[in-house]
């Protein structure tokens, strides 16, 4: 269980030894900020299997994309149901139930404004390993504060939440996930290879923002030992030991030095932060031109249902 | 795509990663080609590049993917790299001088690993400070730097069970490595004493206080001129 602010993340900082972080599923956050009239990247909070109480000081327009979760605002008068992609206008006073997760692992809590935490290394997603960004760099807790940015003019519309649930449905519903070979796919003899591309794998309980571990050894011999460490990315799928594979996360170590057989397409990156453990998954193969096509149709598919906010700049409050 | 450049091989590691390697099958690749191939790309300005992440015989690209145009940027990395030879990093490598308190609960494997290789603690100590280091590459955490040079008489293997929380500033050896934890991570490394910098500050101008190829000294203090110097914030705000 863990709730903290995220954005989109940082680039250009590995070399400090900073990876990209940010949401989980960066898909649903968009989606949930471009319901809004938010940028992209404007802040909100990722919750983990369960949510939290959030009461409102001033009203302010929210939004839950991603998994569906056991939610509602507590008005004077009853319990009012908050669904995922359904704009709610929450009023001064009021409270924001977020209970369990109903299918997924990630929630986000998109407000209008975005959370306005200061920018820390270009950013203000929370960096959990090295302790910056978001509140105070760290998981929420009880008592915190979360300082709300000045709302754009919201135009809500029903086909655009009915594009918004639709497509966290994909990224919750999503079992297979597209890969390309891996830099050391080499290494490995065919028969680990063809066993890799031909597996199921059960995701473990000790999977969390860092990787996935999966749960399936691909061959007896699978591991080809340590290399020197060399840079990382989100998707890799690590070969440790074990022999069961590691499929690298949003705060993954930005070097390594375990073979990496695969990288899971950008496209599917959103999926990593919804399976929930104990489910199973496999991968399918692509080449590098086809991950390439299948992310810009994925985006164009994006801005064509939910068009982004306009860019021009607003006045912060 | 697979392709060589002299003593370099370039391939996309993800659709959106390049990657450049030492070409194994040339001799007479060395680590400091990176070096270069890491200084001309720098300073070439290739279009769409977010970031650069190097490590000991490898530098790996990564592109903006909404405005890739990946035969561009192919062709835009082998133009810097044809001047790689003569391209020096922008900022020349830094002394950086560590100081380190070896005493006590801030070194809570300091005697196994003097046991280990049947030194005292004061031998320990002073191999491990009189010794030259060079950051190989940043990597792992923020900030965290893997310094070569750790002589051979203290190279130890890493724990069998990691630490779940190192404290900030320790001073680790794994293998032939040493290095500085920053903090709010695991760790498998044996400590060996603590510093009261800070190895990695978000509000700094230069926020890691290691790069690559810096060199580095750890100076002995007292645990009182440790007290007196830490800069670290409670981990707790």
């Amino acid at each position: 269980m863990l709730s903290s602010v995220q954005a989109l993340g940082r680039t250009g900082l590995t070399a400090l030894g900073v990876g990209r972080g940010g949401a989980a599923d960066p898909l649903s956050l968009r989606v949930g900020n471009r319901l809004l009239g938010n940028e992209d990247d404007a802040a909100s909070v990722e919750m983990t299997w369960i949510g939290g109480t959030f009461v409102f000081e001033g009203d302010a327009w929210i939004v839950l994309t991603g998994s569906e979760m056991d939610a509602s605002i507590e008005t004077k008068s009853y319990p009012q149901r908050v669904s995922v992609g359904q704009p709610v206008r929450v009023q001064s006073g009021e409270c924001l139930r977020a209970g369990r997760a109903q299918f997924g692992v990630r929630t986000y809590l998109c407000v209008a404004g975005g959370i306005d935490v200061p920018l820390v290394l270009g950013s203000r997603s929370t960096q959990l390993i090295g302790g910056f960004g978001g509140l105070c760099g760290r998981a929420l807790r009880d008592g915190d504060v979360l300082p709300i940015g000045a709302a754009p003019p919201i135009e809500p519309s029903e086909s655009r939440a009915r594009h918004a649930r639709a497509l966290c449905s994909t990224i919750l519903n999503r079992r297979s996930l597209r890969a390309v070979d891996g830099v050391q796919s080499a290494l490995f003899t065919q028969t680990v290879v063809n066993s890799f591309w031909s597996s199921r794998f059960e995701v473990s309980m000790q999977s969390d923002r860092a990787g996935l571990r999966l749960s399936g050894r691909i061959g007896e011999s699978a591991f080809c030992g340590r290399m020197p460490s060399e840079g990382m990315m989100p998707g890799a799928v690590q070969v440790p030991e074990s022999g069961e594979p590691i499929v690298l996360h949003v705060d993954h170590p930005t070097t390594g030095g375990y073979p990496v057989i695969a990288c899971v397409a950008a496209v599917d990156h959103a999926v990593l932060g919804q399976i929930p453990p104990r489910e199973q998954v496999r991968f399918d193969r692509v080449s590098v031109d086809e991950a390439r096509a299948l992310y810009r149709a994925q985006e164009q598919a994006l801005d064509a249902t939910i068009p982004p906010c306009s860019t021009s700049p607003r006045s912060e409050a | 795509m697979d392709a060589s450049d002299g003593v370099l091989r370039l391939n996309w590691a993800s659709e959106r990663h390049l990657r450049i390697a030492l070409d194994a099958g040339v001799a007479a690749a060395s680590n400091q080609d990176i070096d270069h191939a890491l200084a001309a790309i720098e300073r070439a300005g290739v279009p769409g590049l977010l970031g650069i992440t190097p490590a000991v015989s490898t530098l790996l690209l990564e592109f903006d993917i909404a405005q890739l145009d990946e035969s561009r940027a192919v062709s835009a990395v082998r133009l810097a790299l044809t001047d790689a030879a003569d391209a020096l990093p922008h900022a020349p490598p830094a002394l950086i001088e560590i100081p380190v308190c070896y005493h006590g609960e801030l070194a809570p494997d300091a005697y196994t690993v003097a046991r280990k290789h049947g030194l005292s603690k004061a031998e320990l100590i002073r191999l491990h400070s009189k010794a030259d280091y060079t950051v190989q590459f940043i990597g792992f955490a923020p900030g965290f730097g893997y310094l070569t040079g750790l002589p051979e008489r203290l190279s130890t293997p890493r724990l069998d069970t990691p630490r779940t929380r190192v404290p900030s500033g320790s001073v680790g050896i794994a293998g032939d490595m040493t290095g500085v934890y920053p903090g709010h991570t695991a760790g498998g490394w044996r400590l060996i004493g603590r510093t009261p910098l800070r190895m990695f500050d978000p509000d700094r101008a230069r926020p890691s206080l290691l790069a690559r190829g810096d060199r580095v000294r750890f100076v002995q203090i007292s645990l009182a001129e440790f007290e007196a110097q830490v800069q670290e914030k409670p981990l707790d705000d």
